[in-house]
């Protein structure tokens, strides 16, 4: 089942409204996803068309890898998305940050990845999400090629993105 | 989830930005790539650094967490460290404020 809903950045330059909002929320514990939260990603997957933002002049974007760029709010720093770039299956959807939506409950954990990667100082309580280690991600997700740990290699883009 | 640090002790180089979040604090990010750096409290300077800046966060332990009961209901942290909630985190931060 899916809902709309809507969300913003801490300092709310940034506002987006959703619509096909899935009841479920992934996580991610790659290096990447690590460094740049503080964490661990906690995303929403939207159809990116179902998407609408407001004050996207707000926008900073990075290519941060090959395979997916990731946006924030260039006053207050508040992540505000990661999307696949790369053509193919998994391109087509924006992954919202969870906290970011004006009402971050009604969701649940379907899935965690890149679990071998996630720091011993901390764990998720509770059971039956589906968790993925980094090898089981490259294999069941092809354009994840050889997947760089070295994020300095993307490139910046600053500006409007779709 | 950050790491505290004295107030002084940490140098930062490079492109880091701050946004004056609140009264009290200030949170540090890159303008490069947006990653959170800190959350700084203004009265004494001090920096808590993000954990993920670190490698395994850096073999620390997670000793409190800070409005827990404000977490969002689809995860919670797992572990026995001090859960404060919003009220207990007030109160030990400007406890000669009126309670909320």
């Amino acid at each position: 089942m899916t809902r709309s809903a809507v969300g913003k950045c801490l300092c709310g330059d940034v506002r987006f409204e959703a619509q096909d909002v899935p009841e479920t929320f992934g996580v991610c514990h790659c290096e990447m996803c690590r460094r740049w939260t503080g964490s661990a990603l906690l995303e929403v997957s939207i159809p990116e068309q179902s998407l609408v933002r407001h004050g996207k002049e707000h926008i900073a974007t990075r290519q941060t890898s090959e395979w997916a760029e990731r946006g924030w709010c260039r006053n207050c720093g508040t992540g505000l998305f990661y999307r696949v770039t790369m053509a193919g299956e998994w391109s087509g959807s924006v992954d919202i940050p969870l906290g970011i939506f004006d009402d971050p409950n009604g969701f649940v954990m379907s899935h965690e990845i890149y679990i071998d990667f996630k720091p011993d100082s901390f764990a998720y309580a509770g059971e039956g999400r589906k968790q993925l280690t980094r090898q089981q991600c490259v294999e069941k997700f092809s354009l994840l090629g050889n997947d760089p740990a070295d994020a300095s290699q993307g490139r910046i883009d600053q500006g409007e993105t779709t | 989830m950050s790491l505290r640090t004295d107030p002084g002790s940490i140098k930062v180089n490079g492109t880091a930005k701050t946004f004056r979040s609140s009264d009290w604090a200030e949170r540090g990010f890159c303008e490069i790539c947006g990653s959170t750096l800190w959350y700084g409290t203004v009265h004494d300077g001090a920096l808590n650094l993000s954990a993920g800046l670190f490698d395994n966060a850096a073999g620390a332990e997670m000793k409190i967490e800070f409005f827990a009961d404000a977490a969002p209901k689809g995860y919670a942290l797992a572990g026995d460290h001090k859960k404060l909630t919003t009220q207990e985190t007030i109160a030990l931060f400007a406890p000669d404020e009126d309670a909320q």
